[in-house]
């Protein structure tokens, strides 16, 4: 298997970093989405995309050269 | 723990789950083709997509995320929406390391995850020292599982079966089924029992899936009975959130029994399918265990401390008791609790029993000894590591359970010799045992002083970076190492590995 390039590892960071709401100001009120705090839909999000993104990245770089 | 809302169905329930194991067991023996190492500890390296599937799925998920989970949700708030990222860290920390090693493992016949380290380093102290954090944690890991499935026997049965008796008949069927049938009979049987964790699961989404307007209420419920529960986390926590990410994450992906599946795969389509399945699961399986958690705030109000482990057995019986449907539903999701347990469990015993066969007795007392002697030495083996385990935990000491988190630190300590060992080259042997020590001192000194947890970050994860510095700085002052066929290590290793 080539290496995977480092971008890829460089999109986890950055997808994984958005999944802890470090970057949000701790407001008295919490505006609700969807039945959660915001902050939650934005973590869950991020998620959600770490898996679609590994998805796309198993069939682009793991190439099935068995012996 | 659980109050006894199942009735004799439920017992008739387990009495099928545990004949259908069985027969499970027994059809693997059968499939067995010889006594070989291979065969028995990793099921002749055929799994395909949909088993090496299960058993990942139902060796990864155990009895605490069914337990202990939903109670951490209900302790800590909605932040615990991280176990969700964590669990998926553990697939992508196992992609940066599982297409070399499985790819490594058809060349060279791997069996144990010490089999790797022989090949790469061909130091036999830092497989012995690596082996034996491996077992010092995995050991302590079973031991959990065993009494996990004391306690939900016994809370099935309303008390009716004793807690001993759930660990001692429990733990019994388990090695009737992995004697017969070793790594196939785990398998298979990690397809019933993650089978029956999606239908479980199912059941929590049937029981508890809220559309928005009620999820709505219960959050704003939360926001005025206990604020901080829902507010956007403060910088410690979200430093504690970060460290959590590198702890289950990297910890996760090195857990031998997880290793060992990697070389199981029958092919690498098998195993690119089998993790491209697992990817989604920490959103399909940890949102509803978090659900539980968050919906038991404002139905279960007052549990403190340890009693909110509680929160999942309440609301089963809660739910039992309302309709039919939810009494079915409620009853898929304790047999899922006992197959989560007994799944990990029943994993981590044969990877126990092929470590202290192959990579112990192996190089010592037995060593030259033909593999179906090995074989047979380590199911043997199996049985004298559980008789002890299973003597610890039908006296349960609650000091016990607080080990299984140092599992994760110690776990940790393992992840720089196979990330880096397989990425970077110049990565040297006496580099990676001085990182292991290293790591392992700082984790348990740290506790020990007044600098425990740092900025909130896990003492483990502090260990790993003075590990992975280590690990850098020694390699940089040893000589490179030599990869050469008569030490073991595969020459071609920067292309092959």
């Amino acid at each position: 298997m080539p290496r995977m390039p480092r971008w890829v590892w460089l999109v986890y960071i950055v997808l994984f970093a958005a999944s802890v709401p470090w970057y949000l100001t701790t407001d008295d009120v919490v505006p609700i989405w969807i039945g959660l705090p915001y902050w939650v839909v934005l973590s869950l999000s991020a998620i959600l995309c770490v898996a679609l993104f590994t998805l796309w990245v198993v069939r682009r770089y793991w190439r099935e050269d068995d012996l | 723990m659980i109050a006894p809302a199942f009735g004799i169905t439920g017992l008739v329930a387990v009495a099928v789950y545990i004949a259908a194991l069985l027969y499970v067991g027994l059809a693997a023996k059968r499939a067995r083709k010889n006594e070989s190492m291979g065969e028995f500890y990793l099921a002749g390296r055929g799994l395909g997509p949909f088993v090496l599937f299960a058993t990942l799925y139902a060796t990864q998920y155990s009895g605490n995320s069914f337990l202990g989970y939903p109670g951490e949700a209900y302790r800590l708030g909605f932040a615990w929406i991280m176990s969700a990222g964590f669990m998926t860290a553990i697939i992508v920390a196992y992609l940066a390391i599982a297409p070399q090693l499985h790819r490594a493992s058809k060349a060279h016949a791997f069996v144990t995850p010490g089999d790797w380290l022989d090949h790469r380093f061909a130091s036999p102290p830092l497989t012995l020292a690596a082996n034996l954090v491996f077992v010092a944690a995995i050991a302590n890991y079973l031991l959990a599982q065993l009494m996990a499935m004391g306690h939900a026997v016994a809370g099935l049965s309303g008390g009716a079966i004793p807690y001993w008796v759930g660990v001692i008949a429990l733990t019994a069927v388990i090695l009737v089924y992995e004697t017969m049938g070793g790594m196939r009979a785990v398998a298979w049987t990690d397809a019933v029992q993650g089978g029956l964790l999606l239908v479980g699961l199912g059941g929590v989404f049937a029981a508890v899936l809220p559309t928005p307007a009620h999820l709505g209420a219960v959050t704003e419920w939360v926001a005025a009975a206990a604020p901080a529960k829902v507010a956007v986390p403060g910088w410690t926590l979200c430093m504690t959130w970060f460290s959590t990410l590198l702890l289950v994450g990297l910890s996760g992906s090195v857990y031998p029994q997880a290793i060992q599946r990697i070389y199981a795969a029958r092919s690498t389509r098998a195993l690119k399918r089998g993790i491209s399945i697992m990817v989604v699961m920490p959103l399909v399986t940890m949102v509803p265990l978090f659900l539980v958690g968050i919906l038991g705030l404002r139905e279960l109000s007052g549990l403190e401390g340890i009693a909110a482990d509680q929160v999942m057995p309440m609301m089963l019986t809660m739910w039992a008791g309302s309709t039919p449907w939810l009494y079915a539903a409620a009853l898929a999701v304790m047999l899922a609790v006992i197959a989560a347990i007994m799944s990990t469990a029943d994993s981590v015993l044969l990877t126990l029993s092929s470590i202290i066969a192959k990579d112990f007795m192996g190089k010592t007392v037995l060593k030259g000894a033909p593999d179906a002697t090995l074989t047979r030495a380590g199911k043997f083996s199996s049985w004298a590591v559980i008789g002890v385990l299973v003597t610890i935990a039908v006296v349960p000491r609650i000091t016990l359970w607080g080990l299984t988190e140092l599992k994760m630190e110690m776990l940790l300590q393992v992840w720089p010799m196979f990330l880096l060992g397989v990425h970077w080259t110049r990565l040297t042997a006496p580099a990676a045992l001085a990182g292991l020590i290293v790591g392992l001192v700082v984790s348990f000194a740290l506790p020990l002083s007044s600098y425990a947890r740092p900025f909130g970050l896990h003492d483990g994860t502090v260990g790993w970076a003075a590990n992975l510095f280590v690990c850098v700085v020694v390699s940089k002052v040893t000589a490179p190492p030599v990869f050469s066929r008569s030490m073991g290590a595969n020459p071609q290793f920067s292309r092959t590995v």
